[in-house]
């Protein structure tokens, strides 16, 4: 790594655009050859960074490397690892639990993501309101985000549960028979797709984040020109708020493909009535650490590594059109 | 340079920080090394107190003096999660004994996850296992024998049947003779008129008193019924996978009928509403009087006993298809390993040997109301009176097939089950899933025998001593 | 951490500010009543339905068993019943798994905040080539897919003999994570720079600079990483679930959830809502208190 940084010389502009945020002023007066100066803060930065460094090399290099070695293998973690080729990616593709998975996983995905963006962006918009009372309004919103995922299982088995719940007492005055959501494998689904949602609060903040960095002048501006708040929101918000829309819908997505703590709370490990809510990373769980086939279990695990950073650049490069990271020309 | 030495001091910093990070947790790992402490995974909470009578009872033997059992539990048994012992012996914290659901015991042994048994045999005994095992009902140890090792000793069993409160059959005014197991065998047709007449409905649809359904409680697994078709796992001769053959679909057919008479739906939130998850033991749908049979075992008793002791209990066989079948049952229980690393000395292998000998089990299975394993214990009729109707049926009874994949069949036909009677797969669907997830498995073992016993009518007869 | 709110001069007082701001719009046009009342009563509904399994929560933790098994349940508790926390406090050892929690986010968070902190300055406050390149692996790792450093990692406790120990749940936290290194570059970055070189003109070192000069203007934003590590580390359950197994070294999130399923005869509703009450306690109170700092510490860094 140490190899790269040095030969860089200067960062370019096109660069910068990409991910992260304009250089600092700094940063834009590096020079072809290092001076005394930058060869003393390169040693110094990287002193710095050095925790960076060392984790991503204990917690990144390290694991990712072992895993797709370990995939290619039948191992138990108690007996000698066997090599067994690509015979744990077949096995993968003709198991039938990994398309329940599979399909359990991208229903919650393609419900969570847009629903999770459209209720942290709404969050986002109530609690930069400038009402007295926001700070309430900011705490009430964050406040179930705190809440542990497991804790929040709880709540729910409890309020939706046929005797004790209130989600049932909604139902009885239609003359609804009473349902018990969570023994149903699309209602366990939508049960869960649900308590996400009370967790927008950290991806509202992000957004809230957004939206106080867009310049007041630019409203203003659009006012005088005579455009509604409606036109304002599509033309100024949405567009300078495309960046973050960015972050937090990768984030979500990668969210959404290892959704597991609720789903294994919930049902108790068992994935749920018709294995219904048996998430990917639940079956991955229970391959590793309940049936001890870690290579199986690490070749699900490679396979997801390539869909989440396949689907996180695909997004990427396909939004590379529609986001506009010119917020601070203004 | 003045930054060096700072940047030192960074070091210092972060490493001072982990320092105290790492004296903070004052938790070393504490695998006792003391000789005369045997860590032992136990039966689970609610059972405790029989752990702790058998640690006692050990304590005043000579083998056992000055002997402490550290009795824990953990969430292991009723469903096939196997992934805290695994956990443990990969991390070096596992206990020395540990409390196995018996069916799991050839998947774990397949994994290296368990200590055979037959060179301590040897060393403490001075008999071979295949002698020494003579004294437990055979299928139990059949259950615990992987390779031709044994990897276990058995404790309980038990066998199923179907349980009926008497008081609430008279009132609705159906006959009580064709539940007696005396004079009656049910069919499967009988059991669905039967059942309809006991179903009460509230204004909004919902069941307020339910009759039967095949797939509650011990019918939440096919094999209940597998046994009365036929319906076998694997084919020791064939050297396969059979769970989709003509049988199995009979039995998934059952169900899918069953819930066209009575919708899953409904019957689920019935019991949520009156059995939800977490409810107190005292509170289950044959206690209130809502159900008026579920098939069940004989650990059963206890719970009656303790908290229903007025209401008249009774048990008589499983359902058979045709009047003149036979009856049918099968036995499950668990059994007692040493995990993988476990360092087996001699008292461990005494206690383990007291808690599924004689001696444990006499004190044990009369408490927990199931049957024993132990031959001469079974003699000596060291059990709850009341489950003689299931001591009975031991000479006919069998296990679950030992097989290396036998957690994963028994988590395949739960599955089939559930998708059956949820209404998202047919049972032929159904069936092929349980095969397509099983059968791979099982390639890996080419040409797997299970003991010849297997199936077997079980002598009870105890070995001369 | 010690929070005064003596900002340094450039800073906005953002409190005036939105005091100024009460009742406008974004453009600066005077909201009229009407839209003020109906965005008023849209955000109290909202604010309703956050808040509603929270009610749920605390009245169903409340109800005594018998009102709990009531048919409809009531919405208001007849009897107010705190024998359930004493309960569910007693029942387990909840006290146990109180102290292991609160051991590990505390260790997490002092881990967190320093070495984010550190790592945080060396990307923002010193200009060294090539730290933007670097900076974009960072973020790469940002969106890296955990679950494929699951088996490794825990391979590796299990060798270093620490699984069934706190450490694997406290010791990752002395390497930066990539979400607060971003979070806290973004921070320091609004600081300007002259005012760095002018300390370093004066002679000072950067770990002077580090503590003197950027640790007080970055107490919101380390505010932020504090709280969000310390709803991380306190609310983790998949870590829990694979490293601990004792009663003894269990958390909250795992203690609960083990206890639960293996008495699940011994703890009814009413307990378990209380002990969940009373896991989301310290949370609540630790955001409402630094609530202010927390949300200037994320929103004035920015996300783009």
């Amino acid at each position: 790594m140490t190899g790269t940084t040095t030969t860089t010389t200067r960062d370019p502009g096109s660069d910068d655009r990409a991910v992260a945020p304009d250089p600092p002023p700094a940063a834009a007066t590096g020079r072809k050859k290092l001076t005394k100066t930058q060869r003393r803060n390169l040693r110094l930065g990287l002193m710095f960074i050095s925790p960076w460094i060392l984790g991503l090399l204990v917690f990144v290099v390290y694991p990712v490397t072992y895993s797709i070695i370990l995939s290619f293998t039948r191992y138990s973690g108690l007996l000698t690892p066997e090599w067994v080729g690509f015979q744990n990616y077949v096995s993968a593709f003709l198991d039938p639990l990994v398309s329940t998975a599979v399909g359990n996983t991208a229903f919650y995905a393609v419900l969570a993501v847009p629903i999770g963006l459209l209720v942290a962006l709404v969050l986002a918009l109530a609690m930069n309101r400038n009402v007295r009372e926001v700070a309430l309004f900011r705490t009430i919103f964050y406040m179930p985000s705190l809440i542990p995922a497991f804790a929040m299982s709880f709540i729910f088995i409890v309020f939706l549960n046929p005797q004790f719940g209130f989600f049932n007492q909604l139902i009885r005055p239609f003359g609804g028979a009473d349902v018990n959501l969570l023994g149903d494998p699309t209602g366990i689904k939508i049960a869960i797709v649900l308590m996400a949602q009370l967790g927008a609060g950290n991806a509202a903040l992000i957004f809230l984040a957004g939206l106080r960095n867009v310049p007041r002048t630019l409203y203003e501006a659009a006012r005088v020109d005579g455009a509604s708040r409606g036109r304002q929101f599509l033309s100024i918000t949405l567009p300078l708020l495309s960046p973050v829309i960015l972050f937090n819908l990768i984030t979500g997505v990668s969210g959404a493909l290892q959704v597991f703590t609720e789903a294994f709370i919930v049902t108790n490990g068992t994935g749920g009535p018709d294995s219904g809510a048996l998430f990917y990373m639940m079956y991955l769980y229970r391959n590793a650490f309940g049936f001890a086939e870690l290579g199986y279990a690490s070749a699900l695990a490679v396979l997801l590594f390539l869909v989440g950073m396949g689907l996180a650049l695909l997004i990427f490069f396909l939004s590379r059109r529609f986001v506009n990271y010119d917020v601070n020309a203004a | 340079m003045s930054g060096t030495a700072v940047n030192r001091r960074t070091f210092l910093g972060l490493a001072g920080a982990g320092a105290v990070a790492i004296a903070l947790p004052s938790c070393a790992n504490q695998r006792s090394n003391d000789p005369n402490v045997i860590r032992y995974w136990g039966m689970g909470a609610a059972d405790t107190d029989k752990d702790q009578a058998v640690a006692d009872a050990f304590a005043q033997t000579p083998q056992g003096e000055g002997v402490r059992v550290d009795i824990s539990q953990v969430p292991s048994s009723g469903n096939s999660d196997m992934s805290q012992i695994i956990t443990a012996v990969r991390g070096g914290t596992a206990p020395d004994i540990w409390w196995i659901d018996r069916f799991n015991t050839v998947q774990s042994a397949s994994i290296g996850l368990l200590e055979p048994l037959d060179p301590y045999i040897e060393e403490f005994e001075g008999v071979s296992a295949e002698e020494y095992r003579q004294q437990w009902v055979s299928f139990a140890v059949d259950e615990l024998t992987y390779d031709g090792q044994l990897y276990g000793l058995p404790t309980s069993t038990d066998a199923r049947g179907i349980m009926y409160n008497a008081d609430l059959v008279s009132s609705i005014g159906l006959d009580l003779d064709m539940f007696d197991p005396e004079q009656h065998v049910l069919t499967w047709d009988e059991l669905a008129d039967i059942a309809e007449r006991c179903v009460e409905i509230d204004g909004n649809g919902n069941y307020t008193q339910f009759g039967f359904a095949p797939w509650l409680d011990q019918g939440g697994s096919p094999y209940t019924y597998a046994f009365g078709k036929g319906a076998a796992v694997y084919d020791n001769d064939a050297t396969t996978i059979t769970m989709d053959t003509p049988e199995w679909l009979e039995v998934y057919e059952l169900y899918a009928e069953w819930v066209e008479r009575f919708p899953f739906a409904r019957v689920d939130a019935f019991f949520a509403t009156y059995q939800p998850p977490n409810a107190p033991p005292a509170q289950t749908v044959m206690f209130s009087e809502r159900m008026v049979m579920t098939p069940t075992g004989p650990w059963q008793i206890q719970g009656n006993e303790k908290y229903a002791p007025d209401l008249d209990f009774r048990w008589t066989w499983l359902p058979v298809w045709n009047e003149d079948d036979p009856t049918y049952t099968w036995s499950g229980g668990q059994g007692l390993v040493f995990p993988r690393g476990t360092e087996v000395t001699r008292t461990k292998w005494e206690y383990m040997k007291f808690h599924a000998g004689g001696p444990g089990q006499t004190i044990i299975q009369p408490m927990l109301g199931n049957l024993p394993t132990h031959l001469q214990t079974i003699a000596d009729g060291a059990y709850n009176p009341k489950a003689q109707f299931f001591a009975d049926m031991l000479p006919f009874s069998t296990s679950r097939p030992p097989l290396p994949v036998g957690t994963a069949a028994w988590d395949a036909l739960d599955r089939a089950r559930q998708s059956v009677t949820l209404g998202s797969a047919s049972p032929d669907e159904a069936a092929a899933t349980a095969q397509a997830f099983v059968a791979p498995k099982m390639d890996l073992f080419p040409g797997f025998q299970m003991p010849d016993t297997y199936g077997q009518p079980i002598d009870l007869t105890p070995p001369a001593t | 951490m010690a929070l005064s709110n003596n900002a340094p001069s450039y800073q906005v007082d953002e409190k005036a500010a939105d005091r100024a701001d009460y009742g406008r719009h974004q453009d600066g046009s005077r909201a009229s009543w009407q839209s003020a009342v109906v965005s008023r009563i849209t955000m109290i509904l909202m604010a309703l339905l956050f808040l509603l399994p929270l009610y749920w929560m605390i009245l169903s933790s409340v109800k005594s068993d018998e009102e709990l098994a009531q048919f409809p349940p009531t919405f208001w508790p007849e009897t107010w019943d705190f024998s359930n926390y004493v309960d569910a406090v007693t029942a387990m050892p909840f006290l146990q798994f109180f102290a292991n929690s609160a051991i590990i986010t505390i260790s997490v968070v002092v881990l967190a905040v320093l070495s984010n902190f550190i790592v945080a300055y060396g990307f923002a406050c010193i200009d060294w080539p090539g730290r933007n390149k670097v900076f974009y692996l960072v973020i790469a790792t940002l969106f890296l897919p955990f679950p494929v450093t699951l088996i490794p990692m825990f391979d590796m406790w299990a060798r270093l003999g620490l699984v069934n120990t706190l450490f694997p749940l406290i010791l990752p936290a002395m390497f930066a994570s990539a979400f607060f290194t971003f979070l806290l570059r973004q921070f320091l970055l609004q600081i300007p720079i002259d005012m760095l070189n002018a300390a370093r003109v004066d002679g000072a070192t950067e770990w002077r600079i580090l503590w003197k000069l950027v640790f007080p203007t970055a107490r919101p934003a380390l505010t932020a990483v504090a709280i969000f590590s310390a709803v991380g580390a306190w609310n983790d359950f998949m870590g829990p679930l694979i490293y601990l197994q004792d009663q003894r070294v269990q958390t909250l999130s795992i203690g609960l959830q083990t206890f639960r399923s293996v008495n699940a005869q011994d703890v009814s509703f009413n307990q378990l809502m209380a002990a969940s009450v009373l896991v989301i306690l310290p949370l609540v109170v630790l955001f409402f208190v630094f609530q202010r700092y927390f949300i200037r510490g994320i929103t004035l860094g920015g996300f783009k």
